[in-house]
């Protein structure tokens, strides 16, 4: 009988099957099983990230609102560096020309991240709607970006 | 670059932006709604927004179905550091087409969102009209 077996894998059904292709992805990019339990906020930004990265799409008479490669490369880093652990979920929506926002509000305080096609970042903080400060990210952003979520959070 | 059309100024003329996401507007304190510095940012420096008085909020509202808009006036944008370039073509279909364009602030600076931020707090949001019974706009 084993003479007379062929491996299952040469059934008609594999003949389609590449073998499996190494996956290039930026440690940025991998969050753990988890996220969804231990940081709700990540899961919730970016599953907003993916559902604008796959529906933008250019509108004429309002603008381009997909999402440039760049911008959604910093958005990934930018939530990747963030130390401050209880956050509530941001809100992520399209900049036009191929950009993305994403904002934090806590009471009265709110963060406000403006991310360009080009990737540079403007963060803002803002209290009952009056700019309070605001800064372009460096190219080093952590410390920045920790400060201002620890900002917004101390409202508590 | 598009050439600024001066004759569009003062708080008579006012201007049109679509709001199509439902985060470009935020809440006021009072509890009415502004967009949101968002709605006025553009990573090309071109924000699309129409006339209101050469437009057709008819064709808006079919063209963007249940979406609201922010209304600015020419005075608010030029204050803000944006000038008002015509663009018809930019439309697509729809008249009254214009782009605002920032002159005052860098592109990408952060005055360059605290100017929209100035221009977004000054505008009002409306709900497109209801569609009337015509033909759809295609």
């Amino acid at each position: 009988m084993g003479d007379k077996m062929t491996p299952f894998t040469a059934a008609p059904a594999f003949q389609g099957v590449e073998c499996a292709k190494n996956v290039q992805a930026q440690t940025s990019q991998l969050v753990p099983a988890s996220l969804s339990d231990s940081a709700p906020w990540l899961y919730s930004a970016l599953s907003q990230l993916h559902d604008l990265e796959r529906a933008g799409q250019n509108v004429p008479g309002v603008g381009d609102l997909r999402l440039s490669d760049e911008a959604s490369t910093t958005t990934r880093t930018l939530l990747s560096l963030i130390e401050v652990e209880v956050l509530p979920s941001p809100t992520l929506y399209p900049i036009s020309g191929r950009g993305v926002g994403m904002r934090w509000n806590v009471g009265r305080r709110e963060v406000e991240f403006t991310t360009f096609a080009s990737g540079n970042t403007v963060v803002a903080k803002l209290e009952n709607s009056q700019l309070v400060d605001d800064t372009e990210l460096p190219q080093n952003p952590m410390a920045e970006l920790n400060g201002y979520l620890k900002w917004l959070v101390s409202a508590r | 670059m598009p050439d600024d059309d001066v004759s569009l100024q003062g708080e008579a003329v006012e201007l049109v932006r679509v709001l199509v996401d439902r985060n470009w507007i935020a809440l006021r304190d009072d509890g009415t709604e502004r967009p949101s510095s968002g709605a006025f940012v553009e990573s090309t420096n071109e924000a699309s927004c129409f006339i209101l008085a050469e437009t057709n909020l008819q064709l808006i509202a079919a063209r963007f179905p249940g979406k609201k808009m922010a209304i600015v006036t020419a005075a608010a944008a030029r204050a803000a550091g944006f000038i008002i370039a015509r663009d018809e073509e930019g439309g697509d279909g729809i008249p009254g087409h214009i782009v605002l364009i920032q002159r005052q602030a860098r592109p990408e600076s952060k005055q360059h969102v605290r100017l929209a931020r100035q221009l977004a707090n000054m505008a009002r949001v409306i709900q497109a009209p209801e569609l009337q019974d015509e033909e759809p706009f295609q």
